[in-house]
């Protein structure tokens, strides 16, 4: 059996409510929206939060779920609509250019470890918010502008301005 | 096209972002200028490392138990009971918390209540639906079933002090709560997934106390 035969079957027993097949969706899929909401939030326990706040909401709109593309870009949808949902409501918008300016958050700009990923981790951590949400949308999860622009609701040219800033700033901090 | 003119295009050229006279514009250039070549270099080297990010992070730990606890029981439509083990879980649940109530309200009953009884009445097992065995329901009616007994004893020994009407009446009334309940089980079976059903058992199992408490109450009338 396939990894997307297996979560097709467990999606719909989920949609008619067996709470384990949505467990086995949890565990497909969880890493990869952690590791979204960890990105994009750079807070662990407020990427916890967040979630636990998207499985919530899949479990409720799962009926909606037409099954016309995988179930983890569904998934993956969701969960980005629930982080940038979750910014809007806190007043932090992906749009202001000016945010923190081109400063960068110290602690990443630390001695560089062997491990290049974590490196590149804590690099983006240190973007100003609405940089590093695009550049976590565009180059780490593959949307387009016109995506990114129609989730957060900027302009596509918003968020090209936004990525060539945070690719900027990104090599300033990795650049030893 | 000068060097900078170049650096301000270049993330759309490596998104492929560009008209094809501007991209032959900047190939030109690239060709000739190996300082914007080695910016591009360096670009690419970033973003092929972004893409080759790990897709996954593990949560640092198990959120599984936390959303469960917060996903309310789903939508409840009919359907056969099996592969919706789950939701007639829910259903039953609420059945157990509706009989945990009543088990509460008999004993605080038993305590205020007379110590008469009414009538001799053989205690007829209640039908528990399949796949109620690893529920609360289960454990639930079986207190219940127990507490039911308590009271037909109880009926049984203030028998001779009641009139025959008035044991005509109990009786009957107990008979017909009694074919309900089975006739409620029974089509619990068939339709797990029904909350209607769900509360009518659970109405007909507090009926059925009701009616045992106000018998073992009744005054003496011989």
């Amino acid at each position: 059996m396939t990894g997307a035969v297996h979560l097709s079957d467990a999606v719909e027993r989920a949609r008619s409510g067996d709470v384990e097949a949505f467990e086995t969706l949890y565990r497909a899929t969880a890493g990869r929206v952690y590791a979204l909401c960890l990105r994009m939030c750079r807070d662990p326990h407020l990427a916890e939060e967040l979630v636990q706040e998207c499985y919530v909401r899949a479990w409720q709109k799962l009926g909606t779920f037409r099954g016309d593309s995988l179930f983890t870009t569904w998934m993956h949808r969701l969960a980005t609509n629930v982080v940038l949902g979750h910014f809007r409501r806190a007043g932090r918008r992906i749009d202001d250019l000016a945010d923190a300016g081109e400063r960068v958050a110290a602690e990443p700009a630390a001695e560089r470890s062997s491990e290049l990923a974590l490196d590149l981790e804590r690099a983006i951590a240190s973007l100003p918010a609405g940089a590093r949400t695009v550049l976590v949308l565009h180059d780490v999860e593959g949307y387009t502008h016109e995506e990114i622009a129609r989730m957060s609701g900027v302009a596509p040219g918003t968020s090209k301005a936004q990525l060539s800033r945070a690719r900027r700033l990104l090599r300033k901090v990795l650049t030893p | 096209m000068t060097c900078d003119e170049l650096r301000r295009r270049l993330d759309d050229y490596l998104d492929g972002a560009l008209q094809a006279e501007e991209r032959t514009d900047i190939e030109a250039h690239l060709a000739d200028c190996a300082a914007c070549r080695a910016e591009l270099d360096e670009l690419e080297g970033l973003v092929r490392r972004l893409g080759d990010l790990p897709e996954a992070i593990e949560p640092p730990r198990d959120l599984w138990p936390d959303i469960s606890s917060r996903l309310a029981p789903p939508v409840v439509v009919a359907g056969r009971f099996g592969s919706s083990a789950r939701r007639w879980m829910a259903v039953a649940a609420s059945v157990a918390a509706a009989l945990a109530a009543l088990l509460v309200a008999y004993s605080t009953g038993l305590q205020h209540g007379s110590e008469e009884a009414v009538t001799a009445r053989e205690a007829t097992p209640l039908a528990v639906p399949a796949g109620l065995e690893d529920t609360g329901f289960a454990e639930a009616e079986a207190e219940f079933s127990a507490a039911r007994d308590r009271l037909l004893a109880t009926l049984a020994e203030r028998r001779d002090s009641m009139s025959p009407e008035t044991l005509r009446v109990v009786d009957d009334n107990l008979r017909v709560i009694d074919e309900a309940i089975e006739r409620i089980s029974s089509a619990l079976v068939d339709d797990p997934l029904n909350p209607r059903l769900a509360n009518q058992l659970a109405s007909a199992y507090r009926r059925q106390i009701e009616l045992l408490q106000r018998a073992s109450r009744l005054p003496a009338e011989t």
